[in-house]
Formats: structure tokens, sequence, C-alpha cells
């Protein structure tokens, strides 16, 4: 089978997502001495196609979190293969849950969204500080600062990390994007927030739609 | 004054979409938000519900009174979802024997724990909020076996220890409070064992585990509920199906998902209930769980509570959609209950005249009601709904 065999059956097989079979077409690239780096491109083309399918509401979110797990699974594989310079970064994020929220798997697969689009993202778990935001903003010097929270009760912990933020004059450094169950866009223009959203796919969507903004 | 109909008839009148003297009214608070309460001014007299049960776990031969739960039902005039009490059934569903719990690391302010479930869980010391759970007991089909030993039907200590045929009988002719089966459903078994993260996409990433899993928890299931279910039948007013697989931006499994791996076994569940009289069954479910509502009923489901409105669930809509079809429950937006007097009232306006008309409807708000709500607040939201409820 030719690499464009291989590369359109690896695709429609991760559209449909057939953890398996996928892991098998991966090992076979590899074996053929597919490049890695073209491979880690099919697979986000496959992951494009199946954020369009949830977008148009034929995937849900076991679909979403299937495909992430599949191409978690993949990168796995994937990554002794892919050399430094291979890896190109779409830009860095800086990403947390909230102060007194431990909900996270809104935000983990935001991150796998986001490294499936060549994010690179330093995740700072649950229940984090506006200060250590701040500190980690200090750190990394990324690109995109994403929030999570899932709880009304938790929400406001968004607020207090801007204000963290604006304090140490960082404010204007980073793009901020918030999400969870209870944020709408109101709430995230009343605290300064670039974009509120309460999918994960949209999310990710607009951050790559800012990384292209910056690549012109 | 006399109360014309027991809560127990006014609750099957509702549920056939029939007129009772006054609609009763459900909450399920967090105990966290009580705690506030009590702080506030809620007297703690009134709400520490005190049962007499034999001492020390049945070692001594003495009934003593023991404090068993903060219970502000009574206090405020409303039913709790599932009533603390024998007329509502709830049958040990999880591993016997419990796994021992273990402090596995402890800090100023936490606690983590290997859990009774057989995972791994961090508390913070002083809250009442929810643990972070990190660790699942099954994370492979290999964990799963090892889970299945623990999950016997038919050892007796899944059930009330003063279960008996007789006993139970006479209780459910007798009460007047309407009685309830709690189970927990085939999402709420899977995420429970697994955790949603791993659990949500099982059915793609090892479907040979998601189809066992979903046959084993039917067929266990209907092996526990079997003695009570045959001996009770039509008693049993409803069953409470815990749910919860939803999220706001849609339901956390696709129609297909359901379709596949949970509607068979549910309708097998469901099917031994209804062939024992027992048709009154409401699912809890948070987030929008609509795509998957005919499925729902195909599979048994007829009711359902909270609804969300942060989800985008209205349940005026809901009627409108599908007529006298679905029992409906909660569904007043618990955000107005922190924004004031005002919009607490428009909330309640907007849904209660028109829902107490259509009927087969049982108000309250759409989720637990959480601590950040004022005694203030609530007492203000009671007040106005009860004097639409003609209490």
């Amino acid at each position: 089978m030719s690499q464009d065999q291989l590369a359109h059956r690896l695709v429609s097989s991760f559209e449909q997502i057939e953890y398996h079979q996928v892991k098998e077409l991966v090992k076979t690239m590899l074996d053929t001495n597919i490049p890695s780096d073209d491979i880690l491109r099919t697979m986000q083309k496959g992951m494009v196609a199946i954020g369009e399918k949830y977008e148009k509401g034929e995937y849900y979110l076991s679909e979403l979190m299937g495909a992430a797990e599949t191409f978690k699974s993949v990168m796995v594989d994937l990554t002794p293969h892919l050399s430094k310079k291979n890896i190109s970064h779409t830009g860095i994020v800086v990403l947390g849950t909230v102060k007194g929220d431990i909900h996270e798997i809104g935000k983990n697969l935001f991150k796998t969204l986001l490294q499936s689009s060549g994010f690179q993202v330093h995740d700072l778990g649950v229940d984090v500080s506006p200060e250590r935001f701040v500190e980690e903003i200090n750190k990394r010097n990324p690109d995109i600062l994403a929030i999570s929270s899932l709880l009304t009760t938790t929400m406001n912990q968004n607020d207090l990390v801007i204000k963290q933020l604006k304090k140490n004059r960082l404010r204007n450094r980073v793009k901020i994007i918030i999400g969870g169950n209870a944020i709408t866009e109101e709430f995230g223009r009343e605290i300064g927030a670039d974009a509120a959203l309460r999918d994960a796919m949209l999310g990710a969507n607009i951050c790559v739609k800012w990384a292209k903004e910056w690549a012109k | 004054m006399t109360e014309k109909m027991t809560t127990r008839e006014r609750f099957k009148k509702i549920m056939n979409f029939e007129k009772p003297d006054r609609l009763l009214w459900t909450e399920d608070p967090f105990e966290e938000t009580i705690i506030r309460w009590i702080h506030e001014g809620l007297p703690i007299d009134q709400v520490l519900q005190t049962d007499y049960d034999i001492g020390w776990n049945g070692s001594i031969y003495q009934v003593l009174p023991m404090p068993h739960t903060l219970d502000i039902s009574n206090y405020f005039g409303f039913i709790p979802i599932c009533p603390p009490g024998r007329e509502t059934i709830v049958l040990d569903l999880c591993p016997i024997p419990r796994h021992v719990p273990k402090i596995l690391k402890e800090t100023e302010d936490k606690i983590l724990l290997r859990d009774p479930l057989g995972g791994k869980l961090e508390h913070r010391k002083l809250d009442y909020t929810m643990p972070h759970f990190c660790e699942f007991p099954v994370k492979s089909m290999k964990d799963w076996q090892e889970t299945k030993k623990r999950l016997d039907p038919k050892d007796p200590r899944r059930y009330p220890k003063d279960y008996t045929r007789e006993q139970y009988i006479e209780l459910f002719d007798e009460t007047t409070t309407p009685t309830s089966l709690v189970l927990s459903g085939f999402y709420a078994f899977g995420r429970g064992v697994m955790g949603t993260a791993a659990f949500t996409p099982v059915f793609y990433t090892d479907p040979d585990l998601a189809y066992d899993m979903m046959n084993f928890y039917a067929d266990f299931l209907i092996n526990v509920i079997r003695e009570i279910v045959e001996t009770l039948k039509s008693r049993i007013d409803w069953v409470y199906w815990w749910e919860d697989m939803a999220c706001g931006t849609g339901p956390n499994i696709s129609p297909k998902v359901f379709k596949e791996f949970i509607l068979p076994n549910l309708k097998k569940v469901t099917g031994f209930l209804n062939k024992n009289n027992i048709d009154i069954i409401i699912m809890d479910c948070d987030g929008d769980f609509r795509p998957l509502l005919p499925l729902l009923w195909e599979g048994g489901i007829r009711g359902l509570w909270p609804l969300e409105v942060n989800a985008g669930i209205d349940a005026v809509e809901l009627r409108k959609q599908y007529g006298k079809k679905w029992r409906l429950g909660g569904n007043i937006d618990k955000r107005v209950l922190t924004e004031g007097k005002e919009a607490i009232k428009n909330e309640i306006d907007k849904k209660i005249p028109i829902l107490k008309e259509e009927g087969g409807y049982i108000p309250g708000l759409d989720h637990s009601i959480p601590p950040n709500v004022s005694l203030k607040n609530f007492e203000f939201y009671a007040e106005y709904l009860k004097s639409l409820l003609d209490y």
C-alpha cells in the first residue's frame, strides 16, 4: 500500500474512532519508514474532521474523548520518532482549573485538542491559585492563558486571576480564554477575557484562529 | 387545618397528570448550604434529624437517639426527592466487601485516602464539598474482573437489616409518603467504577470492556432488586434512576453509543420493573440530555429531573413539544437565588402557572441548592413559591 493510501486509511479509520485499527496503521506506517511528521499531520487532519462532525452534531463528547484518547495513545508511539525540529509549536498555552475547583475533564480534553493542533501546553492541574497562574506566565511567557472552572460557585475565580494579571502588568502579554459549564460570553466580557466558552472544541478552534492571525 | 390529601396521594395524582388539592414541591440541598444557613440563623434543633436506632451498629442491646442527618424539608415545607426513611428503598449496589479506607497521605489541609470503592480520593480537611477523585478501581478488563468478584447480587448484605416481606408490605401499604426505589443507572455505574474521563470514551477505546460492564450491570441490578420488586410490586410508587450523563453542551454519550451499549440493557431492567407494575421511572440527570430523549422513552424512562436551565432545558418548552408525556420536576434556575427577590419572582412567574395548569410537574430548583445561596433569599423563594402552589 502506498503512503497516500495508508494516509487515507488512517484518516478514515481515525474519523470512525477505530482505536486499535488506528494504532495498527500508525505502527505499519512507522515500519514502512513513512516520516513521523507526515503521520502526525495525517492524524491532525483526522482530528479536524472529528471536530467538524462534533460541530455538526454528528459526534458527541464520547466520540470527542474517544478521538482524543486515540490521538494521545498514538502520540506515545510517535513521539520518540519525532525529531525536535519537526515538532512545530503553534503557540504556548498555560492552562489550569481555578482555585477551589477540582474538575478537570473539560480541561484535559481541551488540552489534548490543543496539543493535536500543535500547541505546547503547560497544564498546572486543578485548584490553581491566581498567584500560581501569574508565576507560570512569568516563567513560560505563553501566548494564551486558558482558565477552566465548572461551578457557579468558583467562576468568580476567573475574575480574580485576571485582576492578579493586571496588578502584575501581565494582562496585555497573553490572550485569555475561559471555559467551563457555568461560563457565559457575557461573564467573559464583564471580567475582560478575550474568549469565554462552555465547549472545549470551540475553544480550541478559537486558539487555532488566534495562532493563524499571529502567523500572518 | 386538616389536610385533604396525603403526600402520597398528591404524588400519585401528579404522576397521572391529574389535579391534586395542591402541588408538591421538592428540593435537594447540599449539606454545605445547610451549614451556611445555620450560621445565618437557621435553627439547628429544627433541622438535625434524630433517629431511634440500635446503638453501636447492633453490638449492644439498647436503642438510642442517633443524630442522623440535616433535614430542612419539614422546616420549609417541601418533600425531599428521596425522603430519608424506609419508604425510600436503598439497596447496596456497591462492592461488598468494601475496601477498608486508609489514609495514604496527609498534609496540613488535605488527606489522600484509599476509598471504600477501591479508588483514591483527596479531600480538604474542613470541607463538605466533593472530593477530588484521583483514581478509580477499574482501569482495564483485568481490574473489572476483580471488581466483579465483589458484585455478588445474592449477597444478603445488599438488603436493609429490617427487611422482611411481611414488615415491608405492611409499611408500604400504610405509609402516606411516596415510596421509591433508588437505582444507579448504567452511565452512573460505569462512571462510578471507572471515572468520567475513562468511562466516556471506553465505548471506543475498549468496546469489549464497555459491553461486559453494561451487560453485567443489567443482570446484577435485576438480581439485586428481584426480591423487593416481586414482593412489593406497585406498592413502589416510583423508581429514582440516577444517571447524570450530560453536561451543558450535550449528552456525554452519543445516541449511537447509547443505542448500542445501554438501550438493550435499560430495556431489560425497565421491562422487569414494568412486568411488576412499576411504571414511573424518573431519571435524575443534569445537563442537556435532549438528543437522547427518544431513546430514553424507548428505554422506559418516564420522568425527568431536575432539568438544568443553564444547559438550555426549559420545562415549559418540553411540555409544549411533547404534551402530557414526560413527568417533569425542577427547572427553576438556581442562579436566580443569588440575584435577589425580583429575579426569583420573575423565574417562578415564568414557569409555575403554566406547568401547574398542565400537570405532571413537581416544582423545585434545577440542581441541589448551592452554598452561594443565602438563607434570606431561599426563605423568600420558598414563601413565594408556596403562595402559588396553594399551600
